[in-house]
């Protein structure tokens, strides 16, 4: 059922889009628009209209210390998967999709490659795998004196596994790696994370490709 | 950022079925974006960072709410925000405006590639403003961005608050005709 709407109506959408009403006149034009389908309308509109402005909104990066509150208060500390680890799966999200098609086609033979990196960082880094036999190269970015580079293997969702500790390059034996696994590089401090799951950001992450 | 809204749509809907790993990219993909709205309205990191979480408690509540929303899927989160940090900001006991605050969180011009998505509309919105008088335009855009109320807004442009009202009003009549028939055309 939808009402008939005034140009009073208007106006006090208008307004609360805009949101230049006191507390009160607020309280009420909020409590309408879920009651009053007609004047929800009129306040979608008018979101619509100044949904330009939201533009002029900068971007400013949260700590991470609200996504690990965040998620005890919805899911409860012991459910809790972590926010990094969560931030690291969101940071791969096309990666992680990438694997998930591939992974069905099983690790052929053969050399594999991968170019690790991400939107903003300074790091790159090129992979290289011939049989057993993983390169991993640091292409750009400064590590700091105080920090090392993690290299982590992550197939599907479960918990990324560590593959090694370094500053400039890495070279390991690791078999059956394939097409389509991702690796990312996370800033750890010296001698790389106690926990056993990434605990600094992830500069870099790419899925490996066969040449 | 390659997130697109389709791509932010599609993880609201998700939500809405309780997946938590879209949760969670959602929370990578647009907290940022959703943590500027709260600092500029707030102009308190600590406050805004509580209204982070709030904001995203709301989401994870009501994102089968989602659907209906003609913006898009950003407009639509920045619409929650917004709203949450106006009333945060109208439950505040009063307190004289503290200018020095709001100039740590200076409006700033977006970022390229904000700008660069936005282009159009922000760009047909800016063009109606344009048509406005400076000062009417300047206060449109200062509530919008920050919340202010009326009366916080009349104290600022140094004009009695009836006057404010008028403004506003008249000048929102004027951006709604522009927006639907573009600039030039008089009402």
């Amino acid at each position: 059922m939808v009402q008939d709407t005034t140009p009073e109506d208007e106006t006090l959408a208008s307004e609360y889009v805009l949101g230049v009403l006191d507390g009160d006149q607020r309280a009420d034009a909020a409590a309408r628009i879920g009651r009053d389908v007609a004047f929800a309308r009129l306040v979608a509109d008018w979101e619509e209209r100044l949904g330009g402005f939201n533009d002029g909104y900068k971007p400013v990066e949260p700590p991470a210390s609200v996504k690990s509150a965040l998620d005890d208060r919805l899911f409860g500390a012991e459910q809790k998967s972590g926010g990094i680890l969560n931030w690291f799966f969101g940071a791969l999200t096309a990666a992680v999709i990438a694997l998930a098609v591939l992974i069905s086609v099983g690790p052929p033979p053969g050399r594999l490659v991968a170019e690790l990196a991400a939107d903003d960082s300074p790091f790159a880094f090129s992979v290289a795998v011939k049989g057993d036999a993983l390169q991993l190269a640091r292409s750009t970015g400064d590590v700091p004196s105080d920090r090392d580079l993690e290299l982590w293997l992550i197939v599907g969702e479960a918990a990324p596994v560590s593959l090694g500790v370094f500053t400039t390059e890495l070279a390991i034996e690791i078999p059956d790696l394939g097409e389509g696994y991702v690796l990312a590089v996370s800033l750890e401090p010296k001698g790389g994370s106690t926990t056993g799951a990434p605990t600094g950001p992830v500069v870099a992450a790419g899925a490996l490709e066969k040449i | 950022m390659a997130t697109t809204s389709e791509d932010i749509a599609a993880l609201i809907e998700r939500i809405a079925l309780r997946d938590r790993a879209a949760f969670d990219m959602l929370y990578q993909a647009t907290s940022a974006k959703l943590f500027g709205v709260l600092l500029r309205i707030l102009k308190d990191r600590a406050e805004a960072e509580d209204a982070l979480q709030d904001v995203f408690v709301r989401v994870w509540q009501r994102a089968d709410r989602f659907g209906s929303s003609p913006g898009g899927a950003m407009s639509w989160l920045i619409a929650i925000a917004r709203n949450h940090g106006i009333d945060r900001l109208r439950a505040r006991k009063p307190v004289a405006a503290d200018l020095n605050a709001a100039g740590e969180v200076a409006d700033t011009g977006p970022g390229p590639e904000t700008a660069a998505i936005a282009a159009s509309e922000a760009g047909q919105l800016n063009d109606c403003l344009a048509e406005l008088e400076t000062d009417k335009a300047a206060a449109v855009r200062a509530a919008y961005m920050e919340g202010y109320a009326y009366q916080e807004l009349a104290t600022r442009f140094g004009v009695p608050l009836n006057t404010m009202r008028t403004w506003l009003r008249r000048s929102l009549i004027k951006l709604k005709a522009c927006l639907e028939n573009g600039p030039g055309h008089d009402t």
